[in-house]
């Protein structure tokens, strides 16, 4: 055995694992690089050995290591310290005369292959069998048959060589990018350069959306390397129940990423760098031990080698030991020939990072480069979060769930960055966000946290993050119907496939309890309520020995309790022909009104079936005896203000249906004079004057209202014009005007009330940012109250054409719907 | 204009089929053609493309949906197709796989975007969570990747395995 040759072989860094060839173990195992430590005659030479097994073999070259000179050269994941040596393809392939990268070290099982990539003339004195005749067959060929490259027996099925690319592309749509796209690519050469070509497109346009829910802490590094060389610009990257890293970031840093949205994550900073702390430095030792719980995002111009954190440390994250930093300097080759790096900061386009449901371990360092004279401001940024809901909403109501922006100020070009934090489904931990700018720990950024209650926006950011799919069910915490419905409808909680964690028993105990209670009440049953309650709970309260077969057991047990409710509720329609009228027992002036029984309820002919319903521990009576067109009127209920129905409306006098959602609860502003309307599709509140025969005005959402127990009317039967509004009064100087909006199959209006203002449409200045896709509305006469509205637009909506008039003391302003703005293009036929 | 005015599509096998002109205005394809040629009793459209089995499939089609619009596809597919279409397209597409992808490209050149939309996610579907031997099976694919190219794809992608 010869002795290993220290010149060739560089210091050995310490944390690197480098796996050498396979021992003799069985399962054969990969043998582990050493180096010899002990003051022999063979100090510093190196060795495999398998840590099992006695196979030992020094570390030695049968060859020498090739010197390219200035050139660059890549090393394989086993040798690292050794440069592959390139080598042409001479035999009869399609890729013949092609160069590619083999492993450096010659009698090693190892088989790294690589095609190469750059200019041949440079590198062709190294290629030991180079033919320049094979490199001009390999031209004529590309360009030749540059395009379809099948072999004979797909030359003949109709779904590889039939099929155009914008018919795959169309396809590829229906599926997701990553994994699916990425996995098909291995299925057949043309599959391949059709999956490529439409993936390169969509990098190409900027348009990618990766989700990386995927992927779990344990995957390591270099899958990252390879998905982000791929897709090297992506503006939106979703990381689900991640274990953040600093190195992590230093490829985020290079792929124009504009939305980070956080799942479940937590950060960690690679390296532990307490070692290099004087113990006696407290405040120090004070910002490192925070420094081991953050993860680094640096804002400085974009320069892959210095950032890369030092490996010389020991690593926090473990599998990051195997970190080979020359995988990561691939990574930066490959994006330096990619992206333009002249005057590329990291992080440049970044705007936005949305925290959902991230447990406490969550700091960000922000750092700004050495010189480091940065500061941080605790104020809001404009961030873009209407792309992430599907309802226009208001820029205030934008801002009020965005409350928790840090900016950050790097210099010399500042860089804003909003910072949201959300929490969804019943999750109320209040993490904490520190951000700390520049060397000087000293000054950590509380970040708020922002609950946000409102079921229809949690749908939203769950649908539109993608995170349902990835959604912890541990972390899961159903406390009402609408967190129930939210998660069976985003998909987290499925009934036919339960998660073994699932909170299938919670969800099914909320669904049930609610039916049991809603039509048992109304009964008044209250004994066999207990008993079924007494029976469901036992059923469901046995110890999961076998889930499989529990759930099996339960289909059959749910599908009776369907059953006895369905019969419950018919049962329960015959014996409520009876008269209630009490006065309602409250608190305040609040009173809700429910009507049970389609139709039946407030009808002129006062065959009426009405019922006692619990509503939020207060009860509310109904009388059989309304004779009336209308709801029973103020002078019936001086005191009721709002009426609450689904499927229906008595507000115009024409009623034909009333119905009562189950399990009301509403909470509704009122006044003294009108009655409140919720219409629960679109989230809107209708006032109506006494007689309930006019609409007075419409608002929009968010009066903080509790919509549990909306109701539904379609708009197509509110006939009757809003009359002048009289309340309430415009008192405040810069009141702004009010806004409704109403859908149809083919355009959203979008209205602003000036009814009772004296206003023109010379004060009115109307603004759309079709790239933003923001409605601005703004007073230019300043003689009058000044106001603004911001309305961040869906994306649904085509901005460009849009209409705006002004009448009846009304901003219209009509946008055309476009289910998708790519099916609306023409599509090219190929013809042959 | 009591009866309904009819055309005669021709398929490339020279079998015709006489088609209600409102269902067949469906088709993009058909449509401009017709906008563009005189007001005759029948007009005669050649569809030099299409053999006379997709094309009588396609007129199936347009048949049932020129009165019921079907509905928009949610994309990407959450989970298997049948569980987004209705009865009537889960029948329609009991077919084989050669007749599917010779559907496909009746729909895309008679331009029926409806059409094109179910038998592209069709076959998105049949492709969800396979792999690509699997997939190579299904379609009866070559796997036409030489070793080397088949260890460096899998290497680059083994990520995706993850999921």
């Amino acid at each position: 055995m010869s002795q290993p040759d220290l010149s060739t072989l560089p210091p050995r860094p310490h944390h690197i694992k480098i796996l050498g060839p396979p021992c003799d173990c069985k399962p054969v195992k990969l043998t582990v690089l050493k180096q010899v430590e002990e003051s022999t005659t063979n100090f510093g030479a190196f060795y495999y050995k398998c840590a099992t097994c006695r196979y030992f073999k020094w570390a030695t070259d049968s060859g020498n290591s090739i010197d390219y000179g200035d050139l660059w050269a890549p090393c394989c994941l086993l040798h690292p310290n050794r440069k592959c040596k390139l080598l042409q393809i001479a035999r009869n392939s399609i890729n013949r005369g092609k160069l590619f990268w083999i492993c450096g070290v010659l009698d090693t099982p190892c088989t790294h292959f690589q095609l190469f990539e750059g200019n041949i003339d440079d590198y062709k004195e190294f290629v030991p069998n180079f033919d320049e005749s094979l490199l001009e067959s390999q031209e004529l060929e590309s360009s030749q048959s540059s395009q379809i490259v099948m072999s004979q027996a797909n030359s003949r099925n109709m779904i590889v060589s039939q099929l155009p690319e914008e018919i795959m592309a169309e396809i590829l749509k229906y599926l997701d990018m990553i994994p699916n796209w990425v996995k098909i690519i291995g299925v057949c050469k043309e599959w391949k350069r059709m999956i490529d070509n439409v993936i390169d497109q969509k990098v190409n346009d900027g348009l990618i959306e990766l989700n990386l829910g995927f992927l779990h802490s344990k995957s390591p590094f270099w899958y990252f390397c390879e998905i982000f060389k791929r897709f090297y610009k992506v503006r939106k990257i979703t990381i689900c129940n991640f274990e953040l890293y600093s190195e992590l970031m230093r490829l985020l840093e290079w792929v124009g990423v504009e939305t980070l949205v956080l799942y479940n994550c937590t950060t960690k900073m690679s390296c532990n760098q307490k070692d290099q702390v004087d113990d006696s430095d407290k405040v120090l030792n004070e910002c490192f031990s925070f420094r081991s719980k953050c993860t680094e995002m640096s804002f400085f111009h974009i320069h892959g080698e210095t950032l890369l954190y030092n490996f010389n440390h020991n690593h926090v994250v473990p599998h990051l030991n195997a970190i080979n930093s020359d995988i990561y300097f691939e990574f930066v080759k490959e994006m330096e020939r990619k992206v333009d790096i002249t005057h590329r900061r990291q992080f440049q386009e970044l705007s936005q990072i949305i925290a959902i449901n991230c447990p406490e371990d969550l700091n960000f360092v922000w750092l700004n480069g050495p010189d480091a004279r940065s500061y941080h401001k605790h104020e809001q940024v404009d961030a873009n979060y209407g792309d992430l809901l599907d309802l226009p909403f208001e820029q205030e109501e934008l801002e009020n769930i965005g409350k928790c922006h840090v900016n950050v100020y790097s210099l010399p070009t500042d860089i804003d960055v909003g910072f949201l934090n959300l929490s969804l489904l019943g999750h109320h931990r209040t993490p904490k966000i520190y951000v700390k700018n520049g060397k000087k720990y000293s000054f950590p950024t509380v970040v708020d946290n922002q609950v946000i209650s409102h079921p229809e926006i949690q749908k939203q950011f769950i649908l539109n993050c993608g995170i349902s799919k990835y959604f912890n069910v541990n972390m899961l915490e159903i406390v009402n119907k609408e967190h129930f419905d939210i998660a069976v409808e985003s998909g987290i909680v499925h009934f036919e496939n339960v998660h073994k964690h699932a909170s299938f028993k919670i969800c099914l105990e909320i669904l049930a309890k609610n039916l049991l209670e809603d039509i048992l009440k109304v009964n008044g049953n209250e004994r066999l309520f207990s008993l079924w309650k007494g029976t469901f709970f036992h059923t469901f309260s046995q110890p999961d020995q076998n889930r499989s077969s529990h759930s099996k057991k339960m289909k059959p047990f749910f599908a009776l309790l369907i059953l006895l409710l369905i019969q419950q509720l018919v049962s329960c329609q015959s014996i409520t022909k009876q008269t209630y009228y009490t006065e309602v027992n409250c608190v305040g002036d609040i009173y809700t009104t429910m009507f049970l029984d389609s139709g039946s309820a407030c009808t002129s002919k006062g065959s009426t079936t009405c019922n006692v319903i619990t509503i939020s521990g207060r009860q509310v009576y109904f009388t059989q005896e309304c004779t009336s067109e209308v709801p029973p009127t103020p002078t019936t209920f001086t005191d009721v203000i709002a009426y609450t129905y689904k499927n229906g409306s008595s507000c115009n006098g024409q009623l034909r249906s009333a119905q009562v959602i189950p399990m009301g609860k509403c909470i509704i502003e009122y006044g003294t004079t009108y009655y409140a309307y919720y219409d629960a599709t679109g989230f809107k509140t209708y006032y109506y004057d006494n007689a309930c025969k006019s609409k007075m005005f419409t608002t929009s959402l968010f009066l903080n209202t509790c919509l549990n127990g909306c109701a539904y009317e379609p708009e197509t039967s509110i006939e009757n014009k809003p009359p002048p509004r009289k309340l309430p009064p415009l008192n405040e100087p810069n009141q702004k005007p009010h806004l409704s909006i109403s859908h149809t199959n083919e355009v959203v209006n979008i209205y602003f009330d000036f009814n009772d203002t004296e206003w023109t449409k010379h004060d009115v200045h109307i603004d759309i940012d079709d790239l933003h896709h923001i409605l601005s509305i703004s007073n230019i006469n300043k003689a009058k109250p000044s106001f603004q509205r911001k309305l961040h637009l869906p994306k649904y909506l085509n901005t460009k054409e849009s209409k705006a008039k002004f009448a009846d003391g009304f901003v219209v302003i009509t946008f055309k719907k476009t289910i998708n703005l790519e099916q609306a293009t023409p599509r090219k036929v190929p013809l042959e | 204009m009591s009866e309904t005015k009819q055309v005669e599509l021709t398929s490339k096998d020279k079998v015709s089929f006489k088609v209600d002109r409102d269902v067949i205005l469906m088709s993009g394809l058909v449509k401009d053609m017709l906008e563009e040629g005189d007001e005759d009793e029948t007009p005669i459209i050649p569809i030099p493309n299409v053999d006379s089995k997709p094309l009588q499939k396609v007129i199936e089609y347009c048949q049932y949906h020129h009165k019921e619009p079907a509905q928009e596809i949610e994309k990407p597919l959450k989970g298997k197709i049948e569980d987004v279409i209705c009865d009537w397209d889960k029948k329609f597409l009991e077919i084989d796989q050669s007749l599917l992808i010779e559907l496909i490209m009746a729909a895309n050149y008679l331009n029926i975007k409806d059409l094109l939309d179910l038998t592209c996610a069709k076959v998105a579907s049949m492709i969800k969570g396979k792999s690509p031997e699997q997939i190579r099976e299904m379609f009866g694919i070559e796997n036409d990747f030489t070793p080397e190219e088949e260890a460096k794809i899998r290497e680059e992608n083994k990520w995706c395995e993850e999921a």
